[in-house]
């Protein structure tokens, strides 16, 4: 999860400083994001860790992780997420978590 | 026991009837039927058993049981011997069972058959909605990313605008790189359209607009290939609209844009013209756009494929060729009419017709305004100019023509307290360059530092200075409007009083909402709330001039507190959606539910400036 969480933070500093943001006015949202961030991302890894997860619930906490990833600038991993939406393949979406 | 001759050939002439069956095959077909009855030989019974699946027919097969019950029946009652009777009845029962059965059989194969055909047909369909869905998530994607940057690029360039930095000539140079960047935007979302039309789902955004400003946008777009292509003369002329359309602005300027391209890129001298009429007709006003060029022409043959993908008159020209089609195909989906006129080594005339339903009168907010022009001799007793003065009058605004370059700069020089908020000069090219110089003199006094000074119809490129804008053509009166407007909104800019709340479950959303409002707007209110109920709870308590409402929350929704809040029969401010789903369904579905608009994630400032920039423009001219 490290690995998303860095690439992230990276993301986000380069994403919102474009829109003419300081450092420190960035840091506490940024810092505050990551946290969120790995809360969705244990949230989806307990969703996953169910036989059969409900799909509203999947689609739900997707959706979060995809909205969070976007607003943080790293917009591939959102799209991912958005991706996985859609998908039948859960193993899928435990693959790449587990890639990170 | 034995078939006799009669009973034999009785047999071989109903098969050679019936089944149109050879002689020698009949008669060994009837001496297999005799080993049947009387041997008990299964062989025609696998070999009818064969028949029947290769014909798959059921027609066949009834054929088939008559003839086999009309010749038992035949033997039955040609014969007394009870156990000769017995044996037949076994025969045609083995018969009878075989067909019978393999038909069961054979209908129920076909039944699972169906059955596994129907479970393939709805994996492959659950499977093409996947990637349609997956696809049309790519697009607003895409678009997002697309749009995200082009939006930077035009918010940092208003912002200079805002600024007041640059005056004249750099001004000018900055409105065109902002119209660059809004135009550019409009492609990028006309490519995605283009997707759309493909695949049916262009979306038709109707709103009302003024159509002069939209064909100004469309000589803006040109502005590069107008300035530099010497040998051509470009001409506008536009009747004076005093009324706004409701339409599809943005696809009707790609449909002029591309009548324009294509003027210029076939046209080597002479000129390329784009004229507006308009008349009025019992379902509406229809309003005729063409774009006419002195270029090379068609041939009736070439005519006849103009509009097919593809086509092109001359190889060595840029472009794929789809310019046309795409402009085809967004005027039949828009309900406009084109109509194509050309003849080899004369030119072409392309032209656009189409029916506003709906129309509203142009109610400028000038009252009160003085709006001075200096409008040189031959420009007098134009019929435009003559319509737009007479039209700002009759809204309240106070209007003064000057019509010697000298009672102007009387004027210029000695008023006092009479100072326009707008003057505008149309002049011959020579004379705005003396003016120009004059408004950087009277810059140094305090009089004139809220007027807005306008070089219209200056017909070519001048590099002016001091002129706060530049128009080659006749500025239409919302030009007017939104330079008056900017100066009461710096005022109101820094948000004093407005009040926002923010309802979304994801708190880093809020925090990055308020970071982002605090950006320009440092002394709103702004409130958070974490979920549709509390959502709901603080609007009760407290009346916000715009909220921000996330869809998809846990809870309730937005579409839910959005009914109801609905349901408190309070005054609601104007809700905006919040969310990444971009998506047509979305898009329908919040207008359906009756939000003012959609607000994209991720944030992007420039799209939030511009929706609180409305709030506060509505509150200021309140």
């Amino acid at each position: 999860m490290q690995k998303l969480l860095n690439e992230t933070k990276e993301k986000a500093y380069l994403f919102l400083r474009e829109f003419g943001f300081e450092e420190d006015e960035l840091e506490p949202v940024i810092a505050k994001g990551l946290l969120d961030l790995e809360n969705t991302i244990n949230h989806l890894a307990v969703v996953l860790e169910k036989e059969n997860p409900e799909d509203e619930e999947l689609d739900g906490v997707l959706h979060g992780l995809k909205g969070l990833l976007f607003q943080l600038g790293n917009h591939d991993a959102a799209n991912k997420a958005e991706r996985f939406r859609y998908t039948d393949d859960l193993d899928e979406i435990r693959r790449w978590l587990a890639s990170f | 026991m034995r078939l006799n001759t009669e009973q034999e050939h009785f047999f071989i002439e109903r098969i050679k009837k019936e089944f149109g069956r050879p002689e020698e095959e009949a008669a060994e077909t009837v001496k297999s039927l005799q080993k049947l009855l009387y041997e008990g030989d299964m062989k025609i019974v696998y070999y009818l058993q064969y028949r029947v699946f290769k014909e798959n027919d059921p027609a066949y097969t009834r054929k088939l049981l008559n003839f086999l019950f009309e010749g038992y029946t035949y033997l039955y009652d040609q014969t007394d011997n009870q156990e000769e009777k017995e044996k037949l009845g076994v025969g045609i029962q083995q018969l009878f069972t075989f067909l019978f059965i393999e038909r069961c059989t054979y209908a129920k194969e076909m039944e699972e058959q169906s059955l596994v055909s129907q479970h393939i047909l709805k994996s492959v369909s659950d499977r093409l909605n996947t990637v349609l869905k997956t696809q049309e998530s790519m697009i607003a994607n895409l678009s997002h990313e697309m749009r995200t940057s082009l939006n930077t690029i035009h918010g940092y360039l208003s912002i200079i605008d805002e600024s007041k930095a640059l005056r004249g000539e750099q001004k000018f140079q900055l409105k065109k790189a902002i119209h660059g960047a809004v135009s550019l935007q409009s492609l990028v979302k006309d490519i995605l359209n283009i997707t759309k039309i493909n695949s049916g789902q262009l979306e038709i955004q109707k709103s009302f607009f003024d159509m002069e400003e939209m064909l100004l946008q469309c000589i803006d777009h040109l502005s590069i290939e107008i300035k530099n292509r010497q040998r051509i003369t470009f001409e506008y002329e536009s009747m004076f609209a005093p009324f706004l359309v409701y339409g599809d602005q943005m696809h009707m300027m790609e449909i002029l844009i591309n009548f324009l391209t294509n003027a210029f890129k076939y046209t080597e001298e002479g000129f390329v013209r784009l004229k507006m009429a308009y008349k009025k007709e019992p379902k509406g006003i229809r309003a005729v756009f063409s774009v006419s060029d002195s270029g090379i022409g068609m041939t009736p043959e070439q005519l006849q494929d103009v509009f097919n993908p593809y086509s092109r008159y001359q190889k060595k020209k840029q472009g794929l060729g789809l310019g046309m089609h795409i402009t085809k195909q967004l005027a039949d989906r828009l309900g406009g009419e084109l109509e194509v006129e050309s003849e080899p080594g004369v030119g072409t005339t392309f032209s656009f017709s189409y029916l506003f339903e709906k129309t509203r009168d142009h109610q400028p907010d000038v009252k009160g305004k003085k709006i001075y022009f200096y409008i040189e001799k031959s420009m007098q007793e134009r019929t435009y100019v003559k319509e737009k003065i007479h039209f700002l009058k009759q809204h309240g605004a106070t209007v003064k023509t000057f019509k010697s370059e000298n009672s102007l700069i009387n004027f210029l020089l000695n008023a006092q307290k009479d100072i326009p908020d707008i003057l505008s000069v149309l002049s011959e090219p020579q004379n705005y360059t003396k003016i120009d110089a004059l408004i950087y003199y009277l810059r140094s006094g305090k009089r004139f530092e809220k007027t807005v000074f306008i070089a219209e119809n200056m017909r070519q490129h001048l590099s002016l200075k001091y002129f706060d804008d530049l128009y080659e053509y006749c500025a239409p009166v919302k030009i007017y409007e939104k330079l008056l407007k900017k100066e009461n909104t710096s005022k109101k800019s820094s948000g004093v009083g407005l009040s926002v709340l923010v309802v979304d479950d994801t708190e880093t959303n809020l925090d990055i909402f308020r970071l982002f409002i605090g950006k320009d707007y440092p002394n709103a209110k702004v409130d958070l709330a974490g979920g549709g109920y509390e959502g709901v709870g603080m609007c009760k308590v407290k009346q916000y001039d715009i909220i921000f409402l996330d869809l998809k929350m846990p809870g309730m929704n937005g579409f839910e507190v959005m009914r109801k809040l609905k349901e408190l029969n309070m005054t609601l401010p104007p809700i905006y959606a919040f969310t990444a789903d971009v998506y047509k369904s979305t898009y329908d579905k919040i207008f359906e539910y009756g939000f003012e608009g959609i607000l994209e994630k991720p944030l992007n400032p420039e799209h939030l400036n511009e929706i609180l920039q409305r709030i506060t423009n509505a509150e200021t001219a309140e």
